[in-house]
């Protein structure tokens, strides 16, 4: 073989190789990057098939036949709403039992970039507006009640966690169950605090304490 | 023709590597983090401050984990001596003052899911652990029937215990966690 022909298989051969690493660093980065976004968008089309018409599931307690999510906790009571920013806010409104109680939001990414517990309640409620633009827009009308929570994206999972103790408390779990409501707000920037209390009268058992 | 075999196996090749590693970098071993005895805990879990590879993992172990100002998570795969976690033994997890408003522990198979068993216990919680005098507690985990508090391991072949604590109170050190002792072997 002349050199002139091994200098050239040589180079072609670190081209080669230096394509193969190329592609193999972007698909690496792409893959690692898309990874908890295709789980999180699998738990969402799961948790989607149960859900009611305002995105809401209320799981059973956890137990080995349970396969939505990794790692579940058995004892934990779950409930789940999938919330869609597309058309505008989100309210999620609960009343708290007297026990462990908390409302986490995911964003599609997974990261849990909001989470609020009982005891951070107060009036024995708990009340978000979930919003895709700047909060100061809806606290000015708002009064601090509901909390107002900007969200990184228009979809994520708002993931409310009952602590199941020692199973004497149930009842007590299953009726705030009942109480949690979760669905789009008609809530604009503009409406005056009065305008707000009329609409969330809309939500079950609300009306004569909200404001 | 020979152009045209170059590219295609170059681009097979990358992709091949490309998912191969992000694969491994994702799914190999348990979560990476702080160990506290047995106990490991990444503080990444939930953290919109976890990069891509950590959020790719946690995703992969524990999806829709809490951030630690919430809930606090630690996982053993090895007892308090440092052996791997083996379901052909018994274990006595024992503690007392683990700083949190409550806790669980609960046992996983491989395959991260609760191990079914005909008792329909998975776990206990710092509700449900019977309690000395002192407040301390001590459960077995085991396949092998046993009796007082019993985490039975069903049929599994490998498992792993996670440790949640909600409400954690300040930063747990080593001793503030349950201790794993293997205390037989099984036949």
């Amino acid at each position: 073989m002349s050199e002139r022909r091994k200098g050239r298989l040589r180079g072609g051969l670190r081209g080669w190789l230096l394509g193969v690493a190329l592609i193999a660093a972007f698909t690496h980065l792409a893959a690692v990057h898309a990874y908890p976004r295709l789980l999180m968008h699998g738990a969402w089309e799961a948790i989607a098939r149960s859900a009611d018409d305002t995105g809401l599931v209320h799981a059973p307690r956890p137990d080995a036949t349970s396969r939505t999510v990794v790692r579940p906790s058995p004892d934990l009571v779950y409930s789940v709403c999938l919330y869609d920013l597309a058309a505008g806010p989100w309210s999620i409104r609960l009343e708290v039992p007297d026990s462990y109680v908390s409302v986490s939001l995911y964003a599609m990414n997974t990261d849990n970039f909001f989470t609020v517990n009982d005891r951070q309640a107060t009036g024995g409620s708990m009340e978000l507006l979930i919003v895709s633009g700047p909060v100061d827009e809806y606290e000015p009308a708002t009064g601090g009640r509901p909390l107002v929570v900007r969200a990184p994206g228009e979809r994520g999972m708002a993931l409310v966690r009952y602590f199941a103790g020692n199973g004497a408390n149930a009842a007590a779990i299953e009726a705030a169950r009942r109480t949690l409501a979760c669905g789009p707000a008609a809530f604009r920037a503009e409406m005056a605090p009065s305008d707000r209390a009329r609409r969330t009268g809309d939500w079950p058992g609300d009306g004569e304490d909200d404001e | 023709m020979r152009r045209f075999v170059h590219a295609v196996t170059m681009v097979l090749a990358g992709l091949l590597l490309g998912l191969g590693s992000a694969w491994y970098a994702i799914t190999g071993g348990a979560v990476a983090g702080v160990a506290h005895g047995p106990w490991d805990n990444n503080p990444l879990v939930g953290s919109a401050t976890a990069g891509p590879w950590d959020r790719a993992r946690v995703a992969h172990h524990a999806l829709l984990g809490l951030t630690r100002e919430e809930a606090v998570y630690y996982v053993a795969t090895r007892d308090s001596e440092g052996r791997p976690l083996s379901a052909d033994a018994t274990y006595r997890i024992s503690g007392a003052g683990i700083p949190a408003r409550w806790w669980s522990i609960t046992a996983y198979g491989p395959d991260y899911y609760l191990i079914p068993n005909g008792q329909g216990v998975y776990s206990f919680n710092s509700e449900t652990v019977s309690r000395g005098e002192d407040g301390g507690f001590a459960f077995l985990v085991s396949r092998t029937p046993r009796a007082g508090d019993w985490l039975p391991l069903g049929e599994a072949g490998r498992f792993d215990l996670l440790l949640r604590l909600y409400n954690p109170r300040g930063r747990a050190t080593a001793s503030d966690l349950p201790m794993i002792e293997r205390v037989a072997v099984d036949e």
